[in-house]
C-alpha cells in the first residue's frame, strides 16, 4: 500500500494540462501551488502492482516535465 | 501511533504532502499550497480544536484535528486574517513535536549527583523549600526566574505576581530580552508606547517592501507569502532585501543590497540624508508631528559586570539634525557600508516616491545589535520624514521572533524593571499593582535588579543563587556561554528547569519539573501584531505534566502566597485572565474580554467599544487619538513622535589579523529556535539535520575547504568544529561565515560575544570575530 509524494513540474505552457492530468488519476491528489506553476502529486495505491500500473499512467502524460520525488512509504516494507 | 488504520493512513498522506511542501518551499521560497487545508477536511474521525502556532511570532491560526485524545492533524485557519489558512512546514508538523519519545513525563530531583524520578509533588516541595532556605539565606534577590517568549500569558503572569508582588525582587527576566529588548526600548523611546502601531494588513495594501537584515522567507514564512502573493496580484510591487548575506528572501526578493555588519546605521542616516537634500520631506507631517531629539553617544558595550548605562535626551532643531546628517553623505557611507551610493539614492527614492506605500520589516538583525535601539530609531526616522506611518500599507513594522513575545513578556512585562502596567520604578504602577495583587504596595522592589546578561553574570559570581528557567534553553542560547555553563553548575547554584524534552539546560538542572506543552492546556499568546489568541486545553498532558502556569502557582503557595493565588484549577486561566486585564483598563491597551478571545482566531488591542484597532496614532482608526488631528503619537507627553538622531559606530568586536571573519548566527525554516521540539520531528530532522558554516565560496577556495569538509571556527571564547556548506543554504560576502543555532550538538554560542546594547541590553548574535581552519 505505497504513499508517495512528489513536486510536479509543468513542460513550458502546460501547467494546466499538467494540472488537470494528475488531478484526474485515481486514488491519487493534485495541490497545485498558488503562485507557481508546480504543484504538489499525492499517490496513495492499494498495492505494488496498481502502484505499477500507475507508473505507466505518469509516463505516458506528456505535459510533466519533471516528477520530483519527496515521500515514500510502504506498509509492505 | 494508536488510531484506526483509516485514520493512521490519512496521516501517512498528510506526512507525504508535508514533505513535498518542505521540498517545494526550500527550492521556491514563498510558494502557497492553500489547496492543502481541503485535504485535512476529508479526515474521517476527526474533531477539530481552534489554536495558534506555538512558533514564531507571526501568529497564525490553527485546526488541529483530535482523534482518540491524541492531536493527529493541523491546517492552517482560514479564519484567521494573519495566515488565512496558510502554514510553515513548522506549523504543518507542530503536533508531531507533542509525541517525541522522550517526552518528560515525570519529575527529577538531583540526588548524589543523580537525577532520580519522583512524583510532582515531591519535585514542587523541593523547589519551594529549596527557594525559601536560599532566601533566608542569601536574601530575596538571590532567586530568579528566567522565562520566555513562549510562555503563554498566564504563565508570565503569575511569574510576576510571584516574584514581583509576593517574593519582592525584580529578578524576573525573559529570553525575549533576547530577541525583541531593542525593539522595545526603540518603541519606547522614539513614539513612549510599545509594539508595531500597524498590523499584517498592512502587507495587502503596500506596494514596496524592505527588509531589514531580515530573512523572513526562513524566519517568517507565511508573512513573506503574503507579500509574494501581493507582488503576484498587483503591478509595481517591490521588493528590497538589505542584509548582510544571500539568503532565500534575497532570491525572493527584486533586489539584494548587501551591507557590512553594523553599518546598517549608516546606511539608514545616509537615506535621511538623501530624503532631506532631495526635497523629499513630508514638511507637513513633520512640521505637526516630529519632535527632533539626540541622546548620548559613545555608548560602550556592556561587556564588563556591572556595567551601568544612564540614558539622556536633548532635543534638537531640523536644521541641526542636517548639520550632523552631513557626515552620511550616500559617497560617504558607500565608503563604510560597501553599500553603492546609487543604491541607497534609490532606497531613499523609494521611500520618499510619494505615490509608494512602503513598509519596512525587521527582526533579529536590527535587534540583536550592540545598537539595537538606535537601529530601531533610524527605521522609525525614514519613516518619520517622509510621514509613512500609522496608515494602511505605510509603516515600520518589527516583527517578533516568540509567539507570545509581545503577548507576554512586553505586555504582562516579565523584565526586571517592568510590571503589567509600567515600570517598577514609579510609584503610580507599583500603586496599581498593589490594589490588583491585593498586597502591600512596600513588597514591590522599586529598583530594576538584573537583566538576562547580568543576571546570568550573577549566577556565575554567586549574586544569585537559585534559578528556575521555564520554556527556553538558555545553555543552548547564551551567547558566550562556556562562561555562563561553569557559572551555571558551580557549587551552591540550584536550577530548576520546566521542560518538555531532555536539554543541555535540564542536563545541569537540579530539579526537572515536567511541563503541559501548548495544547495540552489551556492558554493565551500576543503576537506581532498586538493580537491577543487564545485556546483551550485540546488533549491531556503525558504522565505528571502540568502546565507552567499551575507550577508557578503550586510553588508560591506552598510557600504561604495562598492568599495571592486563590484560583481554582479548572477555571484559571479565565480568573487570570480576568485578574490581569484590570492592568490596561483604557483605550490605548484595553484587551478583549475572555469569552470573545474564546470564540475569535485572536483580537487585536486597544480593543474598544467592541472594536480591534489595525492603526494605531491614526486618529481615523485609533480611540485613544485626539479627534482634532489626523495623527497623535500619544505616548509622548508632546503628543509628537521623537525623530532621534543616532550615529554610527562600530561593533563591539570587528575582525582582526587573528580573527579575520565576522561571525553572523541565527535560524533555519525547519527548526524552532535550539531544536528541541522541532529535531524531534523526523521530517523536519532529515531536511536539515545538523548545523554547518556557511562559508564563501572565494574564501572556502583560498582556504582549501570544499562542500562537507569539517572546519573548525574559533573565537577569542572558545572553538567549534562545523561541516562546511558553500553555496548550500545561504551566501555570506567575502569575510564573513554564518552558523545556526538550532544544533545542540555543535554549541555556536561558545563562540559568542556577550556584548549588548547598552539600552535595551539585548546582545548581538550577529557580530563577532573568528578564524576558520580546514579540522
Amino acid at each position: 500500500m505505497p504513499v508517495m509524494s512528489y513536486i510536479a513540474y509543468p513542460v513550458d505552457g502546460r501547467y494546466q494540462e499538467m494540472s488537470n492530468d494528475l488531478a484526474s488519476l485515481e486514488n491519487c491528489q493534485f495541490i497545485p501551488a498558488e503562485n507557481e506553476e508546480i504543484g504538489i502529486f499525492v499517490s496513495d495505491t492499494q498495492s505494488a502492482q496498481e502502484e505499477d500500473h500507475l507508473q505507466e499512467r505518469i509516463k505516458e502524460l506528456s505535459s510533466i516535465k519533471c516528477l520530483a520525488m519527496t515521500y515514500a512509504h510502504s506498509d509492505e516494507e | 501511533m494508536k488510531v484506526s488504520n483509516l485514520s493512521r493512513r490519512e496521516f501517512i498522506v498528510q506526512m507525504a504532502i508535508s514533505s513535498a511542501t518542505i521540498a517545494a518551499t526550500a527550492m521556491m521560497p514563498g510558494v502557497i499550497f492553500a489547496g492543502w487545508n481541503k485535504n485535512g477536511q476529508s479526515l474521517k474521525n476527526v474533531k477539530w480544536g481552534k489554536a495558534q502556532c506555538r512558533f514564531c511570532g507571526t501568529g497564525c491560526g490553527l485546526k488541529v484535528g483530535l482523534s482518540k485524545g491524541r492531536a493527529v492533524a493541523v491546517k492552517g485557519d482560514p479564519d484567521c486574517s494573519v495566515n488565512k489558512g496558510l502554514l510553515c512546514v513548522k506549523g504543518y508538523h507542530s503536533v508531531q513535536t507533542l509525541y517525541g519519545k522522550d517526552r518528560f513525563k515525570k519529575a527529577y530531583v538531583r540526588k548524589n549527583g543523580k537525577l532520580k524520578a519522583v512524583s510532582i509533588n515531591e519535585a514542587l516541595d523541593v523547589v519551594a523549600n529549596k527557594m525559601n532556605e536560599t532566601i533566608k539565606k542569601h536574601g530575596k534577590d538571590s532567586v530568579a526566574m528566567y522565562g520566555s517568549g513562549q510562555w503563554t500569558i498566564p504563565d508570565g503572569y503569575v511569574a510576576s505576581k510571584f516574584f514581583k508582588g509576593c517574593i519582592g525582587t525584580n529578578n524576573l527576566e525573559a529570553n525575549a530580552r533576547l530577541c525583541m529588548a531593542s525593539a522595545v526600548v526603540g518603541f519606547l523611546t522614539t513614539f513612549g508606547a510599545d509594539e508595531p502601531m500597524g498590523c499584517y494588513d498592512d502587507i495587502d495594501h503596500a506596494d514596496t517592501f524592505i527588509t531589514w537584515g531580515n530573512n523572513m522567507a526562513e524566519m517568517h514564512p507565511v508573512l513573506f507569502s503574503r507579500m509574494l502573493d501581493v507582488k503576484q496580484k498587483k503591478k509595481n510591487v517591490v521588493i528590497v532585501d538589505f542584509a548582510t548575506r544571500t539568503t532565500r528572501t534575497s532570491y525572493g526578493a527584486d533586489k539584494s543590497i548587501i551591507f557590512k555588519p553594523q553599518t546598517d546605521l549608516a546606511v539608514a542616516n545616509a537615506i535621511c540624508y538623501e530624503l532631506i537634500k532631495s526635497g523629499k520631506v513630508n514638511k507637513d507631517f513633520v512640521d505637526k508631528h516630529v519632535a527632533f531629539k539626540k541622546g548620548k553617544t559613545n555608548i560602550g558595550y556592556g561587556l564588563e559586570d556591572h556595567f551601568k548605562f544612564k540614558k539622556k535626551m536633548e532635543g534638537i532643531s531640523f536644521d541641526q539634525l542636517k548639520e550632523f546628517l552631513e557626515d552620511y553623505t550616500p559617497e560617504k557611507v558607500e565608503k563604510i557600508s560597501g553599500v553603492k551610493a546609487k543604491d541607497i539614492r534609490y532606497m531613499a527614492s523609494l521611500f520618499g516616491d510619494p505615490k509608494r506605500k512602503v513598509v519596512s520589516f525587521w527582526c533579529m538583525g536590527a535587534n540583536q545589535h550592540t545598537r539595537g535601539t538606535w537601529i530601531n530609531n533610524l527605521i522609525y526616522n525614514i519613516h518619520l520624514l517622509v510621514g509613512k506611518i500609522s496608515q494602511p500599507g505605510n509603516g515600520p513594522f518589527s516583527l517578533t521572533g516568540q509567539p507570545s513575545a509581545c503577548g507576554t513578556v512586553r505586555e504582562v512585562g516579565t523584565l526586571t524593571h517592568k510590571l503589567p502596567f509600567g515600570v517598577v520604578m514609579k510609584k503610580k504602577a507599583r500603586e496599581k499593582a498593589a490594589k490588583i495583587w491585593n498586597i502591600p504596595e512596600s513588597r514591590i522592589d522599586p529598583k530594576p535588579s538584573n537583566h538576562t546578561m547580568a543576571m546570568f553574570r550573577g549566577l556565575d559570581r554567586g549574586d544569585i543563587r537559585f534559578m528556575w528557567v521555564q520554556v527556553t534553553n538558555p545553555m543552548v542560547t547564551i551567547p558566550n556561554l562556556n562562561r555562563y555553563r561553569k557559572g551555571a553548575m558551580k557549587d551552591d547554584r540550584f536550577i530548576v528547569v520546566s521542560d518538555i524534552y531532555p536539554t543541555p539546560t535540564t542536563d545541569i538542572a537540579d530539579v526537572i519539573l515536567p511541563a503541559a506543552m501548548w495544547i495540552e492546556r489551556e492558554g493565551l499568546f500576543g503576537n506581532s501584531e498586538r493580537r491577543t489568541q487564545h485556546w483551550d486545553q485540546l488533549i491531556d498532558p503525558p504522565g505528571d505534566a502540568m502546565s507552567d502556569t499551575w507550577q508557578i502557582i503550586e510553588v508560591a503557595r506552598r510557600m504561604g502566597f495562598k492568599k495571592e493565588f486563590p484560583y481554582k484549577e479548572k477555571t484559571h486561566i479565565k480568573e487570570i485572565w480576568n485578574e490581569y486585564i484590570q492592568f490596561h483598563d483604557n483605550p490605548k491597551h484595553r484587551m478583549a474580554p475572555y469569552d470573545l478571545l474564546r470564540e475569535k482566531p485572536g483580537v487585536m488591542w486597544p480593543y474598544v467599544n467592541g472594536k480591534s484597532t489595525q492603526w494605531r496614532f491614526n486618529s481615523k482608526y485609533d480611540p485613544a487619538c485626539s479627534k482634532d488631528k489626523e495623527f497623535d503619537f500619544y505616548g509622548k507627553p508632546d503628543h509628537k513622535a521623537w525623530l532621534i538622531f543616532r550615529p554610527y559606530e562600530p561593533a563591539a568586536e570587528s575582525p582582526s589579523k587573528e580573527y579575520p571573519f565576522w561571525l553572523n548566527t541565527g535560524r533555519v525554516v525547519e527548526h524552532w529556535h535550539t531544536g528541541s521540539m522541532t529535531r524531534r520531528v523526523p521530517v523536519l530532522h532529515q531536511a536539515m539535520p545538523k548545523a554547518y558554516v556557511e562559508i564563501n565560496p572565494k574564501d572556502a577556495k583560498e582556504l582549501g575547504i570544499t562542500n562537507g569538509d569539517k572546519v573548525k571556527v574559533s573565537s577569542k571564547r572558545g572553538a567549534v568544529t562545523f561541516v562546511a556548506s558553500i553555496d548550500g543554504r545561504g551566501r555570506p560576502p567575502m569575510g564573513q561565515v554564518f552558523i545556526p543555532f538550532f544544533d545542540e550538538s555543535y554549541l555556536v554560542n561558545e563562540l559568542t560575544l556577550d556584548a549588548f546594547c547598552p539600552l535595551s541590553k539585548q546582545p548581538d548574535y550577529k557580530k563577532c570575530a573568528v578564524k576558520i581552519e580546514k579540522a
